[in-house]
C-alpha cells in the first residue's frame, strides 16, 4: 500500500497541480484543433475566359481545378483566388491593347 | 477639272482623294454570341461583345489581306441577238489573310479547326482529328485611316467558316506564316441586304 507521504516524496504534486495541468493541456489542444480542422476558408468563383479547357492546382491547397469550357464557372479556395487570377495566356499579349489575357475572372453573384 | 471634251452635266458625284494603307485589325468570335450592335439605330448589324463564355479573339500579325467575292453568273443569251443580261448571285463573300502570330495554340487551333485547347500549368495541347462543321464564327475588321480623327472603315462578316487553310510554311530565315481564309454565308438572322456582312465608316470630316 503506498503511503501518503512516499506518494508525495515520489510525486512531488499534489491534486489541484494535476488538474492544472490537464486542464493547460487540454485548452492548448483545444486550440489546436480549432485552427486546423474548424477553420473554414470562404470560395470565390472563377471563371474560365480564354476558349479553352483549363486545368490548374491551386497554389495553396493543392487541389486541382478543371474548367471544362470557357465560361464554366468553378468554386475555388479564398485562399488559391489570387494566384489564379494572375494566370495569363501567352507572355506578350498583342495589339497594344492592354489586353493581358488574364485566364479568369471573379464571377460575382 | 473642266475637260475640253466637256464635263457631263447635271448631277454629278465625285470620289475622295483618300486611300488607305495597310491591313485592318482582325477580330472573330463565336457566332453564337450576339453583334454589340444587335442592332444599331439604322438597323445594322456590327461590332462584337467579348464574355468569359464568347471571348472575342485578336489576331496579332497578319498581311496579304484581301476581301473577295463567290459570285454565280450566268449571261441570259437571246440567240437572236445575243447576251442581253446576266443573272448574279452572291454566294459568299471571303476574307483571306496570312497569319504570321501562331500562338497561343489555343486561338491558333480555333481558326485552324483543331480541337479545343487543353490549358494546364506551363503546358497547352490541340489535338489535329476532326472537324466541327458546325462551328460558324463572326469577323470584325476595322481599320483607322486616320488616328487624330478616329476616322475608320470597317469590315463585318457575320457568319462564316474557316475553309481552305493554307500549308504552315517554315522556311529557312523566315518566320512561319500560315493563310487562312474566312467564308461569310449568308445569315438568314438578318435583312438580307446585309446577309453576308457589313461596311461601315465613320468619318464625321467628310459625311453630313
Amino acid at each position: 500500500m503506498v503511503k501518503k507521504k512516499d506518494f508525495e516524496e515520489d510525486a512531488p504534486y499534489n491534486s489541484a497541480s494535476v488538474v492544472e495541468s490537464l486542464r493547460s493541456s487540454w485548452k492548448m489542444s483545444e486550440v489546436a484543433v480549432a485552427e486546423d480542422a474548424s477553420k473554414t476558408y470562404n470560395k470565390v468563383r472563377l471563371v474560365n475566359k480564354i476558349g479553352s479547357r483549363v486545368k490548374l492546382p491551386g497554389s495553396i491547397t493543392g487541389e486541382l481545378y478543371i474548367w471544362e469550357r470557357s465560361g464554366a464557372v468553378v468554386e475555388v479556395d479564398e485562399r488559391d483566388a489570387p494566384v489564379l487570377l494572375e494566370k495569363r495566356l501567352g507572355d506578350n499579349a498583342c495589339c497594344g491593347s492592354g489586353n493581358k489575357n488574364f485566364v479568369f475572372e471573379i464571377m460575382e453573384v | 477639272m473642266a475637260l475640253i471634251t466637256g464635263s457631263p452635266q447635271g448631277t454629278t458625284i465625285s470620289q475622295e482623294e483618300l486611300y488607305f494603307d495597310g491591313a485592318p485589325n482582325v477580330y472573330f468570335q463565336d457566332y453564337s454570341a450576339a453583334p454589340l450592335n444587335n442592332p444599331d439605330a439604322d438597323g445594322y448589324y456590327w461590332n462584337m461583345s467579348g464574355t468569359p463564355t464568347y471571348p472575342v479573339y485578336e489576331l496579332a500579325c497578319v498581311t496579304d489581306v484581301s476581301l473577295e467575292e463567290g459570285i454565280t453568273s450566268n449571261d441570259v443569251r437571246c440567240d437572236t441577238v445575243g447576251v442581253k443580261s446576266t443573272i448574279q448571285r452572291r454566294d459568299y463573300v471571303d476574307f483571306i489573310f496570312t497569319l504570321h502570330a501562331l500562338m497561343p495554340l489555343s486561338v491558333f487551333a480555333k481558326i485552324s479547326n483543331y480541337s479545343t485547347a487543353d490549358v494546364g500549368t506551363g503546358t497547352e495541347k490541340v489535338g489535329i482529328g476532326t472537324i466541327n462543321n458546325n462551328q460558324y464564327w463572326h469577323l470584325y475588321a476595322p481599320k483607322v485611316y486616320n488616328d487624330d480623327a478616329g476616322d475608320f472603315l470597317v469590315v463585318d462578316l457575320h457568319k462564316g467558316q474557316m475553309i481552305n487553310p493554307g500549308a504552315l510554311q517554315m522556311r529557312y530565315g523566315e518566320n512561319w506564316i500560315k493563310t487562312f481564309t474566312f467564308r461569310s454565308f449568308a445569315d438568314t438572322t438578318v435583312p438580307t441586304t446585309q446577309q453576308f456582312g457589313v461596311l461601315f465608316r465613320s468619318d464625321a470630316s467628310a459625311l453630313p
